[in-house]
């Protein structure tokens, strides 16, 4: 026990009596994400790479499959139903659906309806702010949309975004995502093209995947 | 160093339900992990669930920070507790924290009528859930082979199927029937219970399905899983009362004198302060809801005692380097500024640094219960258990399911809070 209250010297005292001297490191450096470094930017998470990766993979499948050409010529409309977010990410479903809905309108085989959607978000309100002006004076009335004359829907496109957290070895885990597609015909409530685009993630398990 | 006297006041005003933040956002500076927990708490008695979900984000992203700093700095966190104290460190947090830390923040989304963000936590409560067994992975693993060999399952095996709640027990026993005082039996519950309001029946019936094997004598859980594997047709609406019942367990500071003369007259003493626990009261035993008795579903003290008798063994051997560092430290001051009075500053500078770590999060409750009827109309009126009302609910919705969360912490300080999806969103 002496030797160790000898081996105390005036410095050690110092830094103790200092109280805050505790070893403290930070760093603030932000780095823009390229192709060179864009491994060290992945998460456990689900960043915009996984979106667009999944996302691409479900378009080539839905634009492979024969749903979208429409006998007899012409476009399907297809409305933009509820995508769930099962998982433990706040997550922009938008962003994997727009991809989707982009992909679909440059193949010239579908229109999107924005009167009708499952989330609010992607309903365009100024469709219905502007047939509230068909008895405002202020307005040439014959430029106002008239009755009937917004399409319905043929298909509608719902999705859901599963995760799994599972421990693997001492130190790991594996986050595993799930991206499901349905298209489903509206008026036989019948899917005619679905998809499962699956991210599957290692790191390490000191945290959790969020 | 006045983290009771905080802690005190700041349960005070908890109880109170004093809106008042500044205190709060204050000590946030200082302790950013403890307060913004605290500040959370707070905003969600205050029916104030924006706030409280900004409060708990933050601490949300400290834990985090925390869980993945940890490793790079252990050694520099252990040196400064051991020369200087525990309560110098930034609060820590604990895993039964973590997880109610989510399921307010769930529950708050709820009463926002935000049910997409509200899904988002309770999948975090319930990978917290799967963390916290993990955490206590040895603990489970032990009961679990020493529940094997006992008499009981021995008896349990040899007379199955006579007794309706052994029937639960059929075969091995089930690893989830350890887990109650692990990890937290009512975050698989209240997750079954929003994801059965979110019309997710599957996922519901599973949870439910979950809480049933660590509870099996619960009888509301067993009528939940019922009703969530009923079709959908045959559903009526039902409210259901969540009521947490009264204060936690406390955290307190123990002091083992050691006669100094053990070590050497140059140090006045040599103590050792280590937090303890003990238990709180009651507020009302339980609730009726109409003539539905409430029934409990976690019992909180116990989870909270396993937690902290899992890190005792740690903060004892803490405690104890703590006091020879600070014993060598009179010892030295003497030896070197004895002309100045230097075995006085050391005792002062121990007596500053020797306070166990007592803090907490100090919105746990002692237990949780919960009860379920059917909605007939508007109203439904909840009673104490001498049978006077406690309050009358008349805005309910007979058109969808609703949750009347009640927390007490002591008898006449009630806060409620209605959770009713709005039709016009589903």
């Amino acid at each position: 026990m002496i030797n160790l209250y000898q081996s105390l010297n005036r410095c050690t005292l110092a830094i103790t009596l200092g109280l805050s001297i505790i070893l403290t490191g930070c760093s603030s450096n932000v780095e823009y994400v390229t192709a060179d470094n864009a491994q060290d930017a992945v998460s456990l998470g689900l960043d915009s790479q996984d979106f667009e990766l999944a996302a691409q993979e479900s378009l080539n499948s839905l634009l492979a499959s024969d749903v979208l050409n429409k006998p007899g010529g012409g476009r399907y409309v297809v409305a933009i139903g509820k995508v769930v977010n099962d998982t433990t990410l706040r997550i922009d479903t938008d962003m994997l659906i727009k991809k989707i809905r982009i992909g679909m309108l440059q193949s010239g085989k579908a229109v999107i309806t924005t009167a009708v959607a499952g989330n609010s978000n992607n309903v365009d309100d100024l469709i219905y702010d502007v047939r509230e002006l068909r008895d405002n004076d202020e307005f040439k009335q014959d430029t106002i949309a008239g009755k009937g004359t917004l399409y319905a829907p043929d298909l509608s496109l719902t999705g859901k975004i599963l995760q799994r957290i599972s421990r693997t070895g001492k130190n790991k885990q594996l986050v595993e995502y799930y991206l499901q597609l349905t298209l489903t015909d509206v008026k036989s409530g019948l899917a005619y093209w679905e998809n499962e685009s699956i991210v599957r993630k290692l790191g390490s398990n000191k945290s959790t995947a969020w | 160093m006045g983290y009771r006297e905080n802690l005190d006041q700041y349960e005070q005003q908890l109880i109170s339900r004093d809106c008042n933040y500044t205190p709060i956002d204050g000590q946030i500076k200082s302790d950013p992990l403890l307060w913004t927990l605290n500040g959370g708490a707070l905003a969600r008695q205050c029916n104030d669930y924006q706030k409280s979900i900004t409060y708990l984000d933050q601490a949300e992203a400290i834990f985090k920070q925390k869980e993945t700093a940890l490793a790079l700095s252990a050694v520099g966190q252990s040196l400064g507790s051991i020369l200087v104290n525990n309560n110098v460190n930034d609060y820590q947090g604990e895993n039964y924290e973590k997880i109610m830390m989510n399921v307010y923040k769930g529950l708050n989304f709820m009463s926002l009528n935000d049910f997409d963000n509200a899904r988002v936590e309770f999948n975090r409560a319930l990978d917290r859930q799967r963390r916290a067994a993990e955490y206590f992975e040895q603990e489970i693993n032990e009961a679990y082979k020493q529940y094997n060999h006992s008499e009981y399952a021995k008896e349990i095996n040899t007379h199955s199927l006579t007794n309706s709640n052994i029937k639960n027990y059929r075969g091995d026993i089930s690893p989830e029937l350890l887990y109650p005082d692990f990890i937290n039996p009512f975050a698989t519950y209240i997750s079954g219970l929003f994801f059965y309001l979110d019309h997710d029946y599957s996922k519901a019936e599973a949870l439910f399905r979950q809480t049933a094997r660590m509870l099996p004598n619960q009888k509301q859980v067993q009528d939940d899983l019922k009703l969530s594997t009923q079709s959908s047709k045959q559903k009526q609406n039902y409210v259901w009362l969540i009521y947490e019942n009264g204060q936690g367990m406390l955290k307190s500071a123990f002091t083992y004198h050691f006669p100094s003369y053990l070590f050497t007259d140059k140090v006045i003493t040599t103590d050792i302060t280590v937090p303890t626990i003990y238990k709180r009261s009651l507020s009302y035993p339980y609730l009726k809801l109409e003539q539905q008795a409430t029934t409990e579903i976690a019992d909180m003290d116990n989870i909270v005692q396993q937690e902290f008798k899992k890190k005792l063994p740690a903060i004892m051997t803490e405690a104890m380097l703590n006091m020879i560092a600070k014993s060598t430290i009179q010892y030295t001051l003497e030896e070197k500024l004895e002309e100045y009075g230097g075995k006085f500053w050391g005792f002062l500078y121990q007596l500053s640094t020797d306070t166990a770590d007592i803090r907490q999060w100090r919105a746990i409750p002692k237990n949780i219960q919960v009860a379920r009827i059917p909605i007939q109309d508007n109203t439904v009126t909840i009673y104490k258990p001498d049978g006077t009302i406690l309050t009358k609910i008349d805005y309910l919705q007979p058109n969808s399911n609703a949750i009347i969360y009640i927390k007490s912490e002591i008898v006449d300080h009630n806060t409620i809070h209605l959770i009713q999806q709005s039709s016009n969103t589903q």
